[in-house]
């Protein structure tokens, strides 16, 4: 009651003074003046805030819109490849993801059983919700220090815990990334060519332009003058401001952007595309500058190669250091996989189906993949075989077509002719072009081809630097290599240069080896030079492939073994090969039985998903081999045992090929030999064990045995048929043995 | 309810469609028979863990962080999260709930993960939304 009492005396005192005292202060003149110069004040900062980032963001909306223009940027192409994107976004939105990062950690500590042991010590590893940065960055550090603590104090942590601990010890680290990048002022996203990195800066853009963050992007190709004079002259201050009072400014701007809690971005794409020597020499100066306002940061981007060689020592005076950020440089799942296809798809309106190889490839490179849609957009084909060179050559028409003056192919004429005569294959000097530098630039502009690369010379007195035209990729090179080649043999209809050229890489194990002589034998092929192709395949089929994909960045993954093989199985052509080509099949796999193997692999899976070549040109090959029967049966039974003790991954495209076998009672008909049987059981069995599974469950599997048991005329193979099949009805793991048997027989029947 | 698990070798991921709060730890042991403080029910509770403890509301997210920046909450499901269009569709109804778990580091919660705890493990998710309905 005296409470209560008390607590209505204390009301009635508020509500006296409101009412008498504190109205009569603030209603007099003074206090009104105040009142109004606060709001004005207040109105001024939302308005220049408002005005400073719709008048940035429009040069930004605009070079963007330039990059829609040339393709470079595709808004419906973008997908989050990795967390790259999460890390630009703690960058450039700062402490607006600090409760997101505090609860993603609290949430992944939760339940872990680190959390066991840290109850059991009296430890907590939460980090409270409203902790500053300084705070959140402590309790980190006593988090990994904890940890190390516990695992020296208890003997069986390494059993207990050690894996939650080493996983832990990651999303800390990543956690203290996020929190440097909150309050860095400067970010180097690096990647290798044709990665990304334009696009993921465009989509960053974009998302600031919708957050209503100011940002200003710049493609450094643009920079004429030092990087801080381009900046300034893009920022929206009345000349005499940027001329006499920056510095204030600049003071006021960060003001402002601290008051609205937000930070200007300043974007600068491709450093490594602008040689300008005040360009590069300014970097390191605007950093500094830019560094003395918390609330502006900057994010670069460059090539990996360019930036070790050349940026990062541009870099080093720089407070605090710059964050590097890599693209795409870790592993991609299955479903984003997917999402990327089903994206592209839809954006091109391509609608045929990619084989399993032609997607392999594809994701090997973002940048092949673009090609190979732009090539196929609106097409309904299926890709059964990915043809680099098709796409390759496709991709040339059509930028050739688009840009009316300058002529992509005589540069790249001239770029492979100079390579030719010099036998140099890395790049040219952009001096020894015969074409105008701005004509180079201009290519350089619209082609996903060619690009310019820095050379450094490293001496004993001096280090010199060179500016080089390259070819994106080696296996693009190696391709138009080839195709100069060909063009000054056809015309001259003597091809001696060519086999000059390749005994040449041949002989020193240059890089663009086996490339050149794969797509000249394509070209040879094609153009129906038999005998010439003949050649090239018997002077160069024993090249080690091996080393070569050590030492380049090639896109094709062949697979087989075999140099000479993998030429004649990935040459495009119709349903045809010709008798030497037959011919070498037998030889490679007399002499190198694994190819056997590969061979019964690879057009297994092609015959199931209706792909040429299929196993007919295998049957055809080994037409009358009967020499080669006992390397079937040795190989054979290798490939069985190490099958039936491991797990086979493709089984899925055997178990097809049965299914397909079953389905289609053409494939075992009256003309049916041995050989066509060993093909059949060989696809069964790579199944594994999942068939014994599969053999008992149905039916089907027992009646193809009992099919051909029926058709046999061999009384022996007729027993061991019949010997299988009750063996398998009975014990699912006598397959192997029945297997095995069988082939003895064909083994001693066919030699 | 509807829910993708995708499991290989590696790792173990969930994507659960619809939010129930009563998917917790005592409900998921007593479901499968598993008392709390014995030996089963530490690797139980382990495997809970697993499966949920790094659960999302993915609409609650999208709408704090990620709505200024995709207007459209399925782009944000397709570009963030990698989603299909079919699976979108599925998640446009309700609340959402996305769980994605890495198991590759408990060696214990990988030898449970087997096709036959996942059939049990559906029956659990039904049987939760069963309840809730």
């Amino acid at each position: 009651m005296t409470i209560l009492i008390c607590a209505m005396e204390i009301i009635k005192k508020v509500f006296y003074w409101v009412n008498n005292d504190f109205l009569s202060a603030v209603f007099n003149w003074q206090s009104l003046v105040a009142i109004i110069v606060l709001g004005f004040v207040i109105i001024l900062i939302a308005i220049c805030t408002f005005r400073f980032t719709k008048n940035t963001n429009q040069k930004a909306k605009c070079l963007l819109d330039e990059f829609r223009h040339n393709g470079k940027y595709i808004d419906g192409l973008f997908i989050e490849l990795d967390e790259s994107k999460e890390l630009l976004r703690c960058f450039s939105l700062g402490k607006k993801l600090k409760k997101k990062i505090i609860r993603d950690h609290n949430e992944y500590i939760k339940n872990q059983r680190l959390t066991v042991i840290a109850k059991k010590e009296k430890y907590s590893f939460r980090i409270p919700r409203f902790s500053t940065e300084r705070k959140i960055m402590e309790k980190i550090d006593e988090n990994t220090q904890f940890l190390k603590t516990v695992s020296n104090k208890h003997d069986d942590f390494s059993f207990y815990a050690d894996s939650s601990k080493r996983e832990y010890e990651d999303l800390l680290s990543i956690l203290r990334k996020k929190l440097i990048l909150f309050k860095a002022g400067t970010s180097i996203l690096i990647g290798n060519a044709g990665n990304g990195k334009t696009t993921l800066l465009c989509n960053v853009a974009q998302m600031l332009i919708n957050y209503k963050c100011p940002c200003t992007f710049v493609n450094s190709r643009d920079v004429h003058s030092t990087l801080k004079n381009h900046i300034v002259d893009l920022f929206p201050f009345p000349v005499w401001i940027k001329n006499k009072h920056l510095t204030k400014a600049m003071v006021m701007l960060n003001v402002l952007l601290c008051v609205s809690r937000k930070y200007y971005v300043i974007i600068v794409d491709a450093v490594n595309e602008n040689d300008k020597d005040v360009f590069s020499d300014s970097i390191s100066e605007f950093c500094g500058w830019i560094s003395k306002y918390k609330h502006i940061k900057v994010i670069f981007s460059c090539r990996s190669e360019y930036y070790r060689a050349r940026y990062k020592s541009r870099f080093k005076d720089v407070e605090p250091s710059p964050i590097e950020i890599e693209v795409a440089n870790s592993f991609i799942s299955e479903r984003t996989k997917n999402n990327v296809l089903s994206v592209y798809k839809k954006y091109y309106n391509y609608s045929g189906n990619i084989s399993e190889d032609s997607r392999q490839r594809l994701f090997k490179s973002m940048l092949l993949m673009r090609l190979f849609f732009e090539v196929n957009e609106g097409k309904d084909n299926d890709t059964t075989q990915l043809y680099n060179h098709l796409i390759y050559y496709n991709y040339i028409q059509r930028i050739d077509n688009k840009l009316t003056q300058v002529n992509l192919t005589d540069i790249l004429d001239n770029v492979s002719d100079i390579m030719i005569e010099n036998l140099s294959f890395d790049s040219v000097k952009i001096s020894k072009l015969n074409t105008l530098l701005a004509d180079i630039n201009k290519i350089l502009d619209n082609n996903l081809v060619l690009s310019k690369t820095i050379l450094e010379n490293e001496g004993y007195i001096h280090q010199t630097e060179t500016t080089v035209i390259s070819f994106t990729f080696d296996e693009i090179r190696d391709y138009y290599i080839a195709r100069r080649l060909m063009a000054i043999c056809e015309e001259k209809q003597d091809f001696s240069k060519m086999f000059d050229i390749c005994s040449h890489l041949y002989d020193n194990i240059l890089s663009p080896t086996e490339g050149v002589i794969r797509y000249c034998y394509f070209h040879l092929f094609e153009k129906g030079f038999y005998d010439v192709s003949k050649e090239l395949l018997k002077k160069f089929n024993s090249f080690d492939q091996e080393y070569s994909y050590r030492n380049s960045d090639r896109l094709f993954n062949t697979t087989y073994t075999d140099f000479g093989l993998s030429i004649i199985m990935e040459c495009p052509r119709e349903r045809e090969f010709l008798d030497y080509e037959k011919k070498y099949i037998l030889k490679t796999i007399n002499c190198r039985p694994i190819s056997l193997i590969e061979l019964l692999y690879n057009l297994t899976y092609n015959e199931v998903n209706g792909y040429f070549p299929d196993v007919t040109v295998l049957l055809d090959s080994l037409q009358n081999a009967k020499t080669s029967i006992p390397q079937i049966k040795h190989y054979l039974s290798m490939e069985f045992d190490s099958a039936y003790y491991s797990y086979e991954p493709n089984s899925d495209a055997y178990r097809s090929y049965t299914d397909y076998l079953i389905m289609n009672k053409t494939a075992i008909d009256e003309n049916t030999n041995l050989k066509t049987l060993i093909i059949l059981l060989a696809a069964l069995y790579r199944n594994g064990s999942e068939f014994h599974d599969l053999i008992m469950q149905d039916d089907s599997y027992s009646n193809i045995l009992q099919d051909l048991i029926t058709r046999c005329n061999n009384t022996i193979l007729h027993q061991e048929l019949e010997k299988l099949k009750t063996e398998i009805e009975a014990d699912k793991v006598a397959l192997h043995d029945g297997m095995l048997n069988i082939l003895d027989f064909i083994s001693d029947n066919f030699e | 309810m509807k829910y993708i698990i995708e499991k290989n070798s590696f790792s173990v991921s969930l994507f659960v469609y619809t939010y129930s709060r009563k998917i917790n730890l005592n409900s998921f042991l007593s479901f499968f028979g598993v008392k709390k403080c014995t030996y089963f029910g530490y690797f139980f509770s382990r495997l809970y863990n697993a499966l949920f403890c790094r659960a999302l509301d993915l609409e609650k997210e999208y709408n704090k962080y990620y709505k200024k920046e995709y207007p459209e909450y399925s782009d944000y499901l397709s570009k963030k999260y990698n989603l299909s269009e079919e699976e979108i569709k599925d998640l446009r109804q309700g609340k959402i709930f996305y769980l994605k778990c890495d198991s590759s580091s408990d060696s214990i919660v990988n030898t449970l993960c087997d096709d036959e705890f996942f059939e049990q493990f559906q029956k659990y998710m039904e049987a939760v939304y069963e309840n809730q309905d």
